[in-house]
Protein backbone atom coordinates (compact mmCIF):
# COMPACT_ATOMS: atom_id res chain seq x y z
CA UNK A 1 0.00 0.00 0.00
CA UNK A 2 1.06 3.64 -0.61
CA UNK A 3 1.63 5.09 2.15
CA UNK A 4 1.54 9.16 2.78
CA UNK A 5 5.43 9.72 3.12
CA UNK A 6 5.78 7.95 -0.28
CA UNK A 7 3.26 9.87 -2.17
CA UNK A 8 5.10 13.01 -0.73
CA UNK A 9 8.56 11.46 -2.14
CA UNK A 10 6.74 10.65 -5.52
CA UNK A 11 5.27 14.15 -5.70
CA UNK A 12 8.86 16.29 -4.34
CA UNK A 13 10.49 13.53 -7.51
CA UNK A 14 8.11 14.00 -9.76
CA UNK A 15 8.51 17.93 -9.37
CA UNK A 16 12.06 18.13 -9.47
CA UNK A 17 11.63 15.97 -12.73
CA UNK A 18 9.83 18.38 -14.35
CA UNK A 19 12.09 21.37 -13.34
CA UNK A 20 15.39 19.11 -14.55
CA UNK A 21 13.24 18.88 -17.87
CA UNK A 22 12.87 22.18 -18.56
CA UNK A 23 16.77 22.87 -17.34
CA UNK A 24 17.72 20.55 -20.38
CA UNK A 25 15.31 21.81 -22.89
CA UNK A 26 16.20 25.25 -22.37
CA UNK A 27 19.73 24.94 -22.18
CA UNK A 28 19.99 22.11 -24.94
CA UNK A 29 16.97 22.53 -27.05
CA UNK A 30 15.87 25.93 -27.24
CA UNK A 31 16.54 28.40 -30.00
CA UNK A 32 19.60 30.29 -28.70
CA UNK A 33 17.62 33.73 -30.01
CA UNK A 34 15.26 32.48 -27.61
CA UNK A 35 17.15 31.47 -24.85
CA UNK A 36 17.40 34.40 -22.64
CA UNK A 37 13.57 34.99 -23.07
CA UNK A 38 12.84 30.99 -21.46
CA UNK A 39 15.15 31.60 -18.36
CA UNK A 40 13.22 35.03 -17.61
CA UNK A 41 10.35 33.15 -17.53
CA UNK A 42 11.36 30.59 -15.78
CA UNK A 43 13.08 32.62 -13.08
CA UNK A 44 9.78 35.14 -12.91
CA UNK A 45 7.79 32.10 -12.56
CA UNK A 46 9.29 30.38 -9.78
CA UNK A 47 9.46 34.35 -8.04
CA UNK A 48 6.04 34.67 -8.36
CA UNK A 49 4.85 31.03 -7.31
CA UNK A 50 7.13 31.51 -4.00
CA UNK A 51 5.45 34.62 -3.66
CA UNK A 52 1.46 33.38 -4.44
CA UNK A 53 2.12 30.60 -2.47
CA UNK A 54 3.11 32.61 0.84
CA UNK A 55 0.70 35.26 0.39
CA UNK A 56 -2.49 33.39 -0.65
CA UNK A 57 -1.57 30.15 2.19
CA UNK A 58 -0.06 32.00 4.98
CA UNK A 59 -0.61 35.90 4.35
CA UNK A 60 -4.13 36.16 2.87
CA UNK A 61 -5.16 33.44 4.42
CA UNK A 62 -7.13 32.84 1.55
CA UNK A 63 -8.42 29.03 2.12
CA UNK A 64 -7.99 28.20 -1.53
CA UNK A 65 -6.82 24.96 -2.74
CA UNK A 66 -3.29 24.73 -3.67
CA UNK A 67 -0.69 22.19 -4.09
CA UNK A 68 0.71 23.03 -0.62
CA UNK A 69 -2.66 22.46 0.54
CA UNK A 70 -2.23 18.92 -0.76
CA UNK A 71 0.96 18.63 0.56
CA UNK A 72 -0.61 19.20 3.53
CA UNK A 73 -3.66 16.92 3.29
CA UNK A 74 -1.18 13.63 2.86
CA UNK A 75 1.51 15.47 5.06
CA UNK A 76 0.18 16.70 7.81
CA UNK A 77 2.15 19.92 7.24
CA UNK A 78 3.08 21.82 4.51
CA UNK A 79 6.65 20.83 4.46
CA UNK A 80 7.81 20.85 1.22
CA UNK A 81 9.82 23.85 0.27
CA UNK A 82 10.20 23.10 -3.27
CA UNK A 83 6.17 23.50 -3.34
CA UNK A 84 6.21 26.55 -5.91
CA UNK A 85 8.23 24.37 -8.27
CA UNK A 86 5.08 23.36 -9.00
CA UNK A 87 4.58 26.39 -11.31
CA UNK A 88 7.11 25.05 -13.68
CA UNK A 89 4.69 22.61 -14.34
CA UNK A 90 1.81 24.69 -14.33
CA UNK A 91 2.60 27.73 -16.00
CA UNK A 92 6.36 27.40 -17.53
CA UNK A 93 5.94 24.50 -19.59
CA UNK A 94 2.51 25.30 -21.26
CA UNK A 95 4.46 29.31 -21.94
CA UNK A 96 7.65 27.64 -23.16
CA UNK A 97 5.50 24.96 -25.64
CA UNK A 98 3.73 28.05 -27.12
CA UNK A 99 6.97 30.02 -27.69
CA UNK A 100 8.55 27.28 -29.19
CA UNK A 101 6.11 26.12 -31.81
CA UNK A 102 5.26 29.94 -32.07
CA UNK A 103 5.87 29.71 -35.89
CA UNK A 104 4.16 26.47 -36.33
CA UNK A 105 1.36 26.84 -34.53
CA UNK A 106 0.58 30.45 -36.45
CA UNK A 107 1.47 28.44 -39.73
CA UNK A 108 -1.02 25.69 -38.85
CA UNK A 109 -4.08 26.92 -36.84
CA UNK A 110 -4.13 30.23 -38.96
CA UNK A 111 -5.58 33.47 -38.64
CA UNK A 112 -7.23 32.61 -35.24
CA UNK A 113 -3.96 30.94 -33.87
CA UNK A 114 -3.95 32.74 -30.48
CA UNK A 115 -7.58 31.97 -29.11
CA UNK A 116 -6.68 28.10 -30.05
CA UNK A 117 -3.24 28.39 -28.39
CA UNK A 118 -5.59 30.24 -25.39
CA UNK A 119 -8.25 27.32 -25.31
CA UNK A 120 -5.19 24.79 -24.85
CA UNK A 121 -4.07 26.89 -21.61
CA UNK A 122 -7.67 26.57 -20.47
CA UNK A 123 -7.62 23.20 -20.85
CA UNK A 124 -4.27 22.43 -19.48
CA UNK A 125 -5.45 24.14 -16.87
CA UNK A 126 -8.58 21.84 -16.28
CA UNK A 127 -6.17 19.07 -16.73
CA UNK A 128 -4.28 19.69 -13.80
CA UNK A 129 -7.03 20.36 -12.04
CA UNK A 130 -8.79 17.55 -12.87
CA UNK A 131 -7.22 14.54 -14.27
CA UNK A 132 -3.82 15.09 -12.48
CA UNK A 133 -5.10 13.90 -9.68
CA UNK A 134 -7.10 11.47 -9.11
CA UNK A 135 -10.91 11.55 -8.96
CA UNK A 136 -10.69 11.37 -4.52
CA UNK A 137 -8.61 14.05 -4.05
CA UNK A 138 -10.33 16.45 -6.76
CA UNK A 139 -13.53 16.41 -4.47
CA UNK A 140 -12.08 17.36 -1.43
CA UNK A 141 -10.00 19.64 -2.60
CA UNK A 142 -12.83 21.91 -3.95
CA UNK A 143 -14.68 21.68 -0.37
CA UNK A 144 -11.70 24.25 0.52
CA UNK A 145 -13.19 26.81 -2.22
CA UNK A 146 -14.14 29.68 -0.22
CA UNK A 147 -17.35 30.38 -2.38
CA UNK A 148 -20.44 29.82 -3.21
CA UNK A 149 -19.27 29.46 -6.73
CA UNK A 150 -17.28 26.59 -5.59
CA UNK A 151 -18.49 24.37 -8.65
CA UNK A 152 -15.19 22.70 -9.41
CA UNK A 153 -15.56 24.90 -12.52
CA UNK A 154 -13.82 28.09 -10.87
CA UNK A 155 -10.29 26.91 -10.18
CA UNK A 156 -9.29 26.18 -13.66
CA UNK A 157 -9.50 29.39 -14.93
CA UNK A 158 -7.65 30.70 -11.96
CA UNK A 159 -4.62 29.03 -13.04
CA UNK A 160 -5.71 29.69 -16.55
CA UNK A 161 -5.46 33.67 -15.76
CA UNK A 162 -2.29 32.87 -14.44
CA UNK A 163 -1.37 31.21 -17.04
CA UNK A 164 -2.39 33.41 -19.98
CA UNK A 165 -2.13 36.98 -18.33
CA UNK A 166 2.03 36.70 -18.00
CA UNK A 167 2.24 34.79 -21.45
CA UNK A 168 0.55 37.97 -23.27
CA UNK A 169 3.89 39.58 -21.88
CA UNK A 170 6.34 37.27 -22.85
CA UNK A 171 5.02 37.11 -26.28
CA UNK A 172 5.06 40.95 -26.34
CA UNK A 173 9.07 40.54 -25.49
CA UNK A 174 9.46 37.67 -28.12
CA UNK A 175 7.53 40.08 -30.54
CA UNK A 176 9.97 42.58 -29.28
CA UNK A 177 13.00 40.58 -30.45
CA UNK A 178 11.73 39.50 -33.68
CA UNK A 179 11.82 43.23 -34.82
CA UNK A 180 15.21 43.52 -33.84
CA UNK A 181 14.82 45.44 -30.70
CA UNK A 182 17.30 44.89 -28.37
CA UNK A 183 16.91 43.35 -25.28
CA UNK A 184 19.28 42.41 -22.23
CA UNK A 185 19.04 39.70 -20.08
CA UNK A 186 18.10 42.28 -17.02
CA UNK A 187 15.29 43.63 -18.81
CA UNK A 188 13.86 40.43 -19.96
CA UNK A 189 13.88 39.36 -16.35
CA UNK A 190 12.30 42.04 -14.83
CA UNK A 191 9.34 42.62 -17.36
CA UNK A 192 9.04 38.57 -16.73
CA UNK A 193 8.69 38.92 -13.44
CA UNK A 194 6.30 42.02 -13.32
CA UNK A 195 4.01 39.93 -15.71
CA UNK A 196 3.87 36.80 -13.44
CA UNK A 197 3.70 39.01 -10.12
CA UNK A 198 1.17 41.46 -11.12
CA UNK A 199 -0.88 38.51 -12.34
CA UNK A 200 -0.68 37.35 -9.52
CA UNK A 201 -1.41 40.08 -7.41
CA UNK A 202 -4.64 40.87 -9.72
CA UNK A 203 -5.86 37.77 -8.76
CA UNK A 204 -4.71 37.71 -5.14
CA UNK A 205 -6.47 41.01 -4.56
CA UNK A 206 -9.60 39.74 -6.60
CA UNK A 207 -9.80 36.73 -4.18
CA UNK A 208 -9.61 38.55 -1.15
CA UNK A 209 -11.80 41.21 -2.24
CA UNK A 210 -14.37 38.75 -3.39
CA UNK A 211 -13.97 36.83 -0.14
CA UNK A 212 -15.43 39.59 1.78
CA UNK A 213 -18.90 40.56 -0.79
CA UNK A 214 -21.64 39.09 1.68
CA UNK A 215 -23.02 37.82 -1.41
CA UNK A 216 -20.21 35.25 -1.71
CA UNK A 217 -20.29 33.38 1.40
CA UNK A 218 -17.96 31.63 2.80
CA UNK A 219 -17.81 28.15 2.85
CA UNK A 220 -16.91 26.07 5.90
CA UNK A 221 -13.95 24.43 5.75
CA UNK A 222 -13.71 20.95 6.54
CA UNK A 223 -10.17 20.05 8.69
CA UNK A 224 -8.72 17.72 10.62
CA UNK A 225 -7.82 18.70 14.12
CA UNK A 226 -5.83 17.36 16.75
CA UNK A 227 -7.00 16.65 20.04
CA UNK A 228 -3.74 17.44 21.72
CA UNK B 1 2.35 38.73 -39.27
CA UNK B 2 2.30 41.59 -41.38
CA UNK B 3 -0.50 42.57 -43.69
CA UNK B 4 0.41 42.09 -47.72
CA UNK B 5 3.16 38.84 -46.39
CA UNK B 6 2.07 36.02 -47.90
CA UNK B 7 1.87 33.23 -45.56
CA UNK B 8 2.96 29.94 -46.99
CA UNK B 9 1.59 26.84 -45.49
CA UNK B 10 2.74 23.46 -46.09
CA UNK B 11 0.16 20.80 -46.67
CA UNK B 12 1.23 18.38 -43.66
CA UNK B 13 1.30 21.84 -41.47
CA UNK B 14 -2.23 22.35 -42.15
CA UNK B 15 -3.12 18.51 -41.71
CA UNK B 16 -1.43 19.40 -37.72
CA UNK B 17 -3.31 22.40 -37.52
CA UNK B 18 -6.47 20.79 -38.34
CA UNK B 19 -5.60 17.73 -35.43
CA UNK B 20 -4.88 20.45 -33.08
CA UNK B 21 -8.49 22.09 -33.62
CA UNK B 22 -10.09 18.23 -33.44
CA UNK B 23 -8.04 17.73 -30.43
CA UNK B 24 -9.10 20.24 -28.38
CA UNK B 25 -12.79 20.79 -29.59
CA UNK B 26 -12.78 17.32 -28.59
CA UNK B 27 -11.65 17.46 -25.43
CA UNK B 28 -14.28 20.78 -24.39
CA UNK B 29 -16.82 18.57 -25.17
CA UNK B 30 -15.48 15.71 -23.07
CA UNK B 31 -15.13 18.28 -20.54
CA UNK B 32 -19.04 19.43 -20.52
CA UNK B 33 -20.04 16.01 -20.63
CA UNK B 34 -18.27 15.10 -17.53
CA UNK B 35 -18.87 18.04 -15.62
CA UNK B 36 -22.90 17.13 -16.34
CA UNK B 37 -22.09 13.62 -15.21
CA UNK B 38 -19.92 14.97 -12.17
CA UNK B 39 -22.51 17.55 -11.51
CA UNK B 40 -25.66 15.09 -11.24
CA UNK B 41 -23.80 13.20 -8.51
CA UNK B 42 -22.08 15.87 -6.69
CA UNK B 43 -24.88 15.11 -3.89
CA UNK B 44 -24.15 11.93 -3.95
CA UNK B 45 -20.30 12.64 -2.64
CA UNK B 46 -19.67 12.39 1.01
CA UNK B 47 -18.35 16.22 2.17
CA UNK B 48 -15.36 15.54 3.50
CA UNK B 49 -12.51 13.25 2.45
CA UNK B 50 -9.62 14.89 4.40
CA UNK B 51 -7.70 11.71 4.90
CA UNK B 52 -5.65 9.69 6.38
CA UNK B 53 -7.02 10.44 9.79
CA UNK B 54 -5.56 9.00 12.28
CA UNK B 55 -6.60 8.49 15.86
CA UNK B 56 -7.04 11.59 18.17
CA UNK B 57 -8.19 13.27 14.92
CA UNK B 58 -11.10 14.56 14.96
CA UNK B 59 -12.76 15.54 11.45
CA UNK B 60 -15.30 18.73 10.86
CA UNK B 61 -17.85 18.02 7.86
CA UNK B 62 -19.92 20.81 6.03
CA UNK B 63 -23.18 19.42 6.53
CA UNK B 64 -24.99 22.67 4.98
CA UNK B 65 -26.11 21.04 1.49
CA UNK B 66 -29.96 20.05 1.44
CA UNK B 67 -29.26 16.49 1.06
CA UNK B 68 -27.97 16.33 4.79
CA UNK B 69 -30.33 18.97 5.84
CA UNK B 70 -33.72 17.26 5.54
CA UNK B 71 -35.10 16.71 8.77
CA UNK B 72 -31.53 15.56 9.83
CA UNK B 73 -30.97 15.21 13.80
CA UNK B 74 -27.83 13.81 14.15
CA UNK B 75 -25.61 12.55 11.61
CA UNK B 76 -23.40 9.27 11.53
CA UNK B 77 -20.52 8.77 9.49
CA UNK B 78 -19.67 5.33 7.79
CA UNK B 79 -15.99 5.10 7.95
CA UNK B 80 -13.57 2.39 6.94
CA UNK B 81 -10.12 1.46 8.06
CA UNK B 82 -6.83 0.47 7.25
CA UNK B 83 -7.35 -2.65 9.12
CA UNK B 84 -10.85 -3.73 6.86
CA UNK B 85 -13.18 -2.42 9.83
CA UNK B 86 -15.76 -0.51 9.32
CA UNK B 87 -16.99 1.66 11.90
CA UNK B 88 -20.12 3.69 12.95
CA UNK B 89 -19.14 7.16 13.94
CA UNK B 90 -21.91 9.80 15.45
CA UNK B 91 -21.50 13.28 14.81
CA UNK B 92 -21.47 15.57 17.86
CA UNK B 93 -23.91 18.20 16.63
CA UNK B 94 -27.48 18.25 15.15
CA UNK B 95 -27.78 19.84 11.94
CA UNK B 96 -30.14 23.54 11.95
CA UNK B 97 -32.60 23.95 9.35
CA UNK B 98 -30.87 26.66 8.18
CA UNK B 99 -27.76 28.20 7.88
CA UNK B 100 -24.41 26.81 7.52
CA UNK B 101 -23.36 23.51 9.93
CA UNK B 102 -20.07 21.73 10.47
CA UNK B 103 -20.70 18.25 12.24
CA UNK B 104 -17.93 16.87 13.67
CA UNK B 105 -16.68 13.43 14.47
CA UNK B 106 -14.47 11.90 16.90
CA UNK B 107 -12.00 9.22 15.90
CA UNK B 108 -10.11 9.01 18.90
CA UNK B 109 -12.12 6.66 20.90
CA UNK B 110 -12.22 4.18 17.82
CA UNK B 111 -9.41 3.87 16.29
CA UNK B 112 -5.98 1.56 16.89
CA UNK B 113 -2.86 3.80 17.49
CA UNK B 114 -0.82 2.45 13.88
CA UNK B 115 -4.77 2.27 12.16
CA UNK B 116 -6.12 5.02 10.11
CA UNK B 117 -9.43 5.61 7.93
CA UNK B 118 -9.23 5.10 4.58
CA UNK B 119 -12.77 5.75 3.67
CA UNK B 120 -15.29 8.26 5.38
CA UNK B 121 -19.04 8.70 4.00
CA UNK B 122 -21.81 10.75 6.34
CA UNK B 123 -24.89 9.29 6.22
CA UNK B 124 -28.38 10.93 6.92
Amino acid sequence: MITTHDFVVIWECATIAVTLAVLWFIVFRAAPERRPLYWAIFLAWLLAGYIWDVNINFVGHVEYSDHWWMMYRVNGKAEPAIAPFIYIFWEVVPALVALHYRELLNRALGRHAIWWILLGFLLWSFYLDFASTSWHPVWAYYQRWPYKLEYPLTAPFVNDFLCTGAFFVFRKLDDLRQRGVQLRFRELAVRSALATNVTCAILLVSIVVLKQLPLLDRIPIPYVKSQY
Amino acid sequence: MSAGQVNVVAPEELVLGRRIKTALVALVLVGIVWVLIAGHFWHHLGRITVLPARAGDRIAVDVSSPAHRAGLADLTAVVRTSDGRTLRIQSDVSVPARGEAHAAFDFAPLLQSDEHVTSFKVKK
